[in-house]
C-alpha cells in the first residue's frame, strides 16, 4: 500500500491539515505548541488569503461542493461590487464632464457599466450570493473617485477610467482561470457572462487610452494611485 | 507528543481501521516506521453491520489513488489542478465523518454535548472509540452538526412550501406570516433535545467557536429570507437577516425555559417580536421618503439662493 515512507508522511501530514476543523485556534497546532498567538493570528490570515497548500488544508473544505460554493460566492460578490463602484464612477464623470464633447463617451460607457451591475444584481440571488458590506461604501467612495478626476481635467478623467479598466480586465482574467480550474462546463454560463464583461471592459480602457489619458496631468502617479486603490478594493470586497 | 497523537488519530482514516484491539493504544507509542494495521477478521462477529468494512476498503483505495492522483484526471472536473489532488480523499473523510456525528446525536440524551457522545456514536458504528481525534472540538462538533442538519432539513421544506405556492397560488400568504411558519418550524426541530439545548448554546458562546455559530444562523436567515421572496442586493440583504437573526435567536433563548403546553409562550413571543420588525421596517421606509424629500427641498433651496445672486447663467 502506498509507495513507501514519503508519501505516507505527505498523505499523513495532509489528512491532519483537513482533520482539523475550521478556525485560527486550531490552524497552529500542527506547527508550534499552543497559545502561540501571534502565530495564530498569522495563520487565520494565511487561512483567509488565497494561499494554496498551507491556507487552504487548514480550512474546512469538506466538500468540492462547498468549495465551489465559496469561489463562486467571491466572484460574484467582488464582481458586483466592481460594476457598483464603475457605475458610481462613470456618474461622478458624467455630474462634472456631462455637457462637455466627452460626454457621449463617457454615457456610452456608462450604459454599458450599468447593464454590468443590472446581470450581477440578476446573479446574487440566483448563486444565493451574500453581498458585500461596502456597498454604502462603494456608492460613495466611487462617486468621489469620478467626480473628483473629472474636475481635474477630461484627461484626468479618461486616465481614471484606463486605471480602474485595467485592474477590472486582469481581474476577471484571473477569475476566468479560476472558474476554468474548477470546471469549464460545470459554470459555462458564469464563464462566458465574465468573459464578455472582460471584453467590455477592455473596450473602455482602450477608448481611455484613444481619448488622451496619457496627457492627463501627473499621469503615472495618478494611475498608481487608482490602481492601488481599486485592488486594495477588490481585496476587501472579495472578503467582506 | 501532541503531533505523534494527532497523526495517530488521522491516519485512521487512511489505513485500516481496527477495532476495540487498539482503543487502549496510548499515542506516541506508535514507532516511525508506522506499520500498517490490519483488520483482524476475528472480530468481524462484533460488527453488527458492514458498512465499517466497505468504507474501510473504499478508503485504502482512494489512499492508494491518492498517491497518485497527479497522473489521472479528475472524472468530474476534467481538470489537474493542486486541490483536486486529494479531493477524493477529503470527501471520504467528510462522509465518515457525518456518519459517526449521525450516529452519536441519539446517544446526547445520556452523555450531553461531549466527546463521550462522539465515542459513543463511533462504537456504534464499530469504529474504535479513538476516533473521537476527528474532532478535536469535541463536543461543539456534535452540536454543530445537528444545527447543519436542521438547517438542511428546514431548506427542504421551505423549498417544498415554495414550489406549492406557484402550483397553488391562492396558498400565499404574507411575508411575517411565512416567515413565523418557518421560525416556528426550526424552533420546533429543537424540542427532541430542549432539556440540553442550554448547554449547547454555552458551547456556541464560546469565542473559538463563534464564527461557526454565525455561519449557522446567517445560512439559517438567509434561508428563510430567500424562501419568503428576498432578492435584495444591497445593504438591505443585512438589515433583513440581521433583524431576522435577533429574532430567531431571542426566541430560541425563550424556548428554553418555556414551560407552557407546545410551547405556546414562545410562538407569541415570537410574533410579538416579527410584528416589532414589521413596524420599524415601515418607519425606516417612512423615514428614506422623508429624507429624500428633505433633500430634495435642500436643493431646490440651493438654486433658489443661487438664481438671487445670480449665479446661475440660465436666467440671465
Amino acid at each position: 500500500m502506498g509507495g513507501g515512507y514519503g508519501t505516507e508522511q505527505a498523505q499523513m501530514r495532509h489528512n491532519l491539515a483537513t482533520v482539523l476543523p475550521a478556525g485560527p485556534a486550531y490552524a497552529h497546532i500542527n506547527l508550534r505548541p499552543r497559545f502561540s498567538f501571534s502565530h495564530s493570528s498569522l495563520l487565520s490570515l494565511c487561512s483567509t488569503m488565497n494561499w494554496p497548500a498551507l491556507g487552504q488544508g487548514l480550512r474546512q473544505y469538506s466538500t468540492r461542493a462547498a468549495r465551489n460554493k465559496r469561489v463562486i460566492d467571491r466572484i460574484i460578490r467582488v464582481d458586483h461590487a466592481g460594476e457598483l463602484g464603475a457605475d458610481r464612477i462613470y456618474a461622478g464623470q458624467m455630474a462634472v464632464l456631462g455637457k462637455t464633447s466627452v460626454g457621449p463617451v463617457i454615457q456610452h460607457m456608462w450604459d454599458q457599466e450599468k447593464e454590468h451591475k443590472a446581470k450581477f444584481e440578476e446573479l446574487i440571488p440566483q448563486y444565493r450570493v451574500r453581498p458585500t458590506v461596502l456597498v454604502p461604501l462603494w456608492n460613495v467612495a466611487g462617486y468621489v473617485l469620478g467626480a473628483g478626476t473629472a474636475m481635474l481635467g477630461r484627461e484626468a478623467a479618461m486616465a481614471c477610467t484606463v486605471a480602474v479598466e485595467s485592474v477590472i480586465t486582469d481581474h476577471y482574467n484571473s477569475q476566468l482561470r479560476e472558474l476554468i480550474n474548477l470546471g469549464e462546463e460545470e459554470h459555462k454560463e458564469l464563464i462566458e457572462t465574465i468573459k464578455k464583461f472582460r471584453d467590455d471592459e477592455m473596450d473602455h480602457h482602450d477608448t481611455g487610452l484613444a481619448h488622451d489619458a496619457e496627457m492627463a496631468p501627473a499621469y503615472t502617479a495618478l494611475s498608481n494611485v487608482i490602481k492601488a486603490g481599486c485592488k486594495a478594493a477588490v481585496w476587501v470586497s472579495e472578503r467582506i | 507528543m501532541k503531533m505523534v497523537s494527532i497523526r495517530c488519530c488521522s491516519s485512521l482514516l487512511t489505513r485500516i481501521i481496527t477495532t476495540s484491539r487498539f482503543a487502549g493504544c496510548t499515542c506516541g507509542v506508535r514507532t516511525s516506521s508506522a506499520p500498517l494495521w490490519t483488520v483482524n477478521h476475528s472480530d468481524e462477529s462484533k460488527n453488527t453491520h458492514n458498512k465499517p468494512q466497505y468504507e474501510e476498503s473504499k478508503q485504502q483505495r482512494q489512499y492508494e489513488e491518492g498517491t497518485d492522483k497527479k497522473q489521472s484526471d479528475d472524472s468530474d472536473s476534467g481538470s489537474t489542478s493542486e486541490g483536486d489532488t486529494y479531493t477524493d480523499t477529503e470527501e471520504g473523510e467528510h462522509e465518515v465523518r457525518q456518519q459517526i456525528l449521525d450516529a452519536a446525536l441519539p446517544f446526547v440524551h445520556s452523555y450531553g454535548w461531549t466527546q463521550e457522545s462522539i465515542i459513543q456514536g463511533a462504537e456504534s458504528l464499530g469504529y474504535s472509540g479513538m476516533a473521537h481525534g476527528l474532532f478535536p472540538g469535541g463536543g461543539v462538533d456534535l452540536v454543530n452538526y445537528f444545527y447543519k442538519e436542521c438547517n438542511k432539513k428546514l431548506e427542504h421544506s421551505l423549498t417544498q412550501k415554495t414550489n406549492e405556492i406557484i402550483d397553488n397560488p391562492q396558498l400565499k400568504k404574507g411575508t411575517t406570516a411565512f416567515i413565523s411558519e418557518a421560525v416556528e418550524e426550526r424552533l420546533r426541530m429543537n424540542t427532541e433535545y430542549i432539556t440540553s439545548w442550554h448547554k449547547a448554546l454555552a458551547l456556541h458562546a464560546s469565542p473559538l467557536n463563534t464564527p461557526q455559530a454565525l455561519d449557522n444562523i446567517g445560512s439559517l436567515v438567509d434561508a428563510i429570507w430567500y424562501h419568503a421572496g428576498d432578492r435584495s442586493h444591497d445593504f438591505n440583504w443585512y438589515t433583513k437577516r440581521g433583524l431576522l437573526a435577533a429574532v430567531y435567536k431571542s426566541s430560541e433563548l425563550c424556548m428554553l425555559q418555556d414551560k407552557s403546553d407546545d410551547f405556546q409562550d414562545t410562538w407569541d413571543f415570537m410574533n410579538r417580536r416579527l410584528s416589532d420588525v414589521h413596524k420599524v421596517g415601515k418607519c425606516f421606509r417612512e423615514v428614506d421618503g422623508v429624507l429624500q424629500n428633505a433633500s430634495g427641498v435642500v436643493k431646490a433651496g440651493i438654486i433658489t439662493g443661487m438664481n438671487i445672486i445670480g449665479l446661475n447663467n440660465k436666467t440671465r
